[in-house]
């Protein structure tokens, strides 16, 4: 594993949205020494095996999974990731949004959502996260838009062939493994994310159901 | 361009929620593509119909939020190809009426853009639907300063949904390269003066879009167009 090294990985079939993605994060400061990668996947069959593509397809240590239509606005993102990460060997993984406490129904937006909505209206263009004023919300499980990791656990495509709850899977994955899950406490967004205000979850349900299955134990 | 109205795409519509049952006059009345929209939809309220009533005969089950949630999404689950055709019986319609460059089809498109909003459909499922509603808040801002000062209609030379929404994220994207100062105004300067597109729709979009501090990329825009550019 290349401890130098950031790799970016996106699953991507939509050119203007992807091209602007990724003109973020070539906008991003590197810090000194560290190389930037970028994986771009085409016709994945679902979310968890592009991703599971990217992960084996690079030496990277540090390793960014993120959607296509998410721009990373923290032009410190590098250096807050790496920041959060060599704190502490025991994190495993980084989102932007997360739940503390996922509700029995494994439906992650009827939880308590972090960070809660509020920005910084003054001045934020000045703000920078301090991790050790700032600090981390621990969570049980952080939404897909951005997520990054310091060890490579290998997706469950095998259960989640979808585009849904593969997020959430991963999350507990961590947890199965002993590794904290985090969000940074951020007092302006990280990311922007266009989505409008819609949720598309024609599958959601199946792959709720497979996700309480799998994880039925850690509910316990 | 004279004084444009959409009645006549409402008396019909009008008509036909009265008698849709009247098949006969309903040929002669819409075109194929409006005959297949509003077959849909009527099937669409028959389904969700169907759905009241088993919902109604089986309970709400009380307080057991496992079972509502349940509901929810077989109930969504059961709408989905049903929205999808939907969608794109709109989608070949509305291209259509874009593909004329005319303000009156622009109505046109609202209209029917209203009746599924209206009766709740699919609008809320697909994420074109918000981005079209803030073009066509735009185009009636645009209509306004016609009949006002006879500027033109600049999203009329938008001929289809697809170059809508495509029109729609480059603005956004321009606008949010210029409040994180990832690039300078030039590059919306040189969009708009590209595609031929008024500071009325780029402020529309501003104000719809997830830009979080509009103040700064109004400024930024009012600095280089002026106030009413």
């Amino acid at each position: 594993m290349d401890e130098n090294k950031i790799c970016f990985i996106i699953c991507a079939n939509n050119d203007r949205f992807f091209n602007e993605c990724i003109r973020y994060i070539r906008w991003l400061e590197v810090p000194e020494g560290m190389e930037v990668e970028l994986l771009e996947i085409r016709d994945a069959r679902s979310m968890a095996a592009g991703y599971n593509e990217g992960m084996t397809g690079s030496d990277a240590k540090y390793k960014v999974y993120m959607h296509q239509d998410v721009f990373i606005v923290n032009r410190f993102f590098i250096h807050d990731i790496m920041s959060i990460f060599e704190s502490d060997a025991g994190i495993g993984m980084i989102g932007m949004i997360g739940v503390k406490k996922l509700p029995e129904s494994g439906i992650m937006w009827l939880g308590e959502r972090v960070p809660p909505v509020h920005e910084l209206t003054e001045n934020w263009e000045e703000y920078r996260y301090d991790r050790e004023k700032d600090g981390l919300w621990e969570v049980d499980g952080i939404d897909g838009v951005v997520m990054a990791t310091q060890y490579d656990i290998p997706w469950r495509e095998d259960v989640f062939d979808g585009w849904d709850f593969y997020d959430l899977s991963q999350s507990f994955e961590m947890h199965r493994r002993g590794l904290r899950v985090v969000v940074p406490v951020h007092k302006r967004f990280w990311h922007q994310h266009d989505d409008k205000p819609i949720l598309s979850t024609w599958h959601y349900n199946k792959y709720r159901k497979k996700f309480l299955e799998e994880y039925a134990e850690m509910g316990e | 361009m004279g004084n444009m109205e959409n009645s006549a795409l409402i008396d019909k519509l009008e008509y036909y929620m009265g008698h849709s049952e009247d098949e006969k006059s309903m040929a002669v009345m819409f075109t194929e593509e409006e005959i297949n929209i509003l077959r849909t939809i009527k099937e669409f309220e028959q389904l969700r119909g169907i759905m009241e009533s088993e919902y109604a005969e089986r309970g709400n089950g009380g307080t057991d939020n496992a079972a509502y949630i349940e509901e929810v999404f077989q109930r969504r689950e059961r709408e989905r190809d049903i929205s999808f055709r939907l969608k794109g019986q709109f989608a070949c319609q509305a291209d259509l009426l874009l593909e004329e460059g005319m303000a009156e089809n622009w109505l046109q498109v609202l209209t029917w853009y209203q009746l599924l909003k209206g009766k709740g459909l699919i609008v809320n499922r697909f994420w074109e639907f918000p981005v079209l509603e803030t073009m066509l808040q735009a185009f009636l801002e645009e209509l306004k300063l016609f009949y006002t000062n006879g500027q033109a209609i600049s999203v009329l030379a938008m001929h289809s949904l697809e170059e809508i929404t495509g029109t729609y994220f480059d603005i956004v994207f321009l606008l949010r390269r210029m409040e994180y100062g990832v690039e300078p105004i030039d590059g919306m300067v040189s969009y708009l003066s590209e595609k031929g597109l008024s500071m009325t729709v780029v402020r529309t979009v501003l104000e719809a879009a997830r830009i979080f501090d509009k103040r700064k990329v109004k400024d930024l825009l009012e600095g280089w167009f002026g106030k009413d550019g």
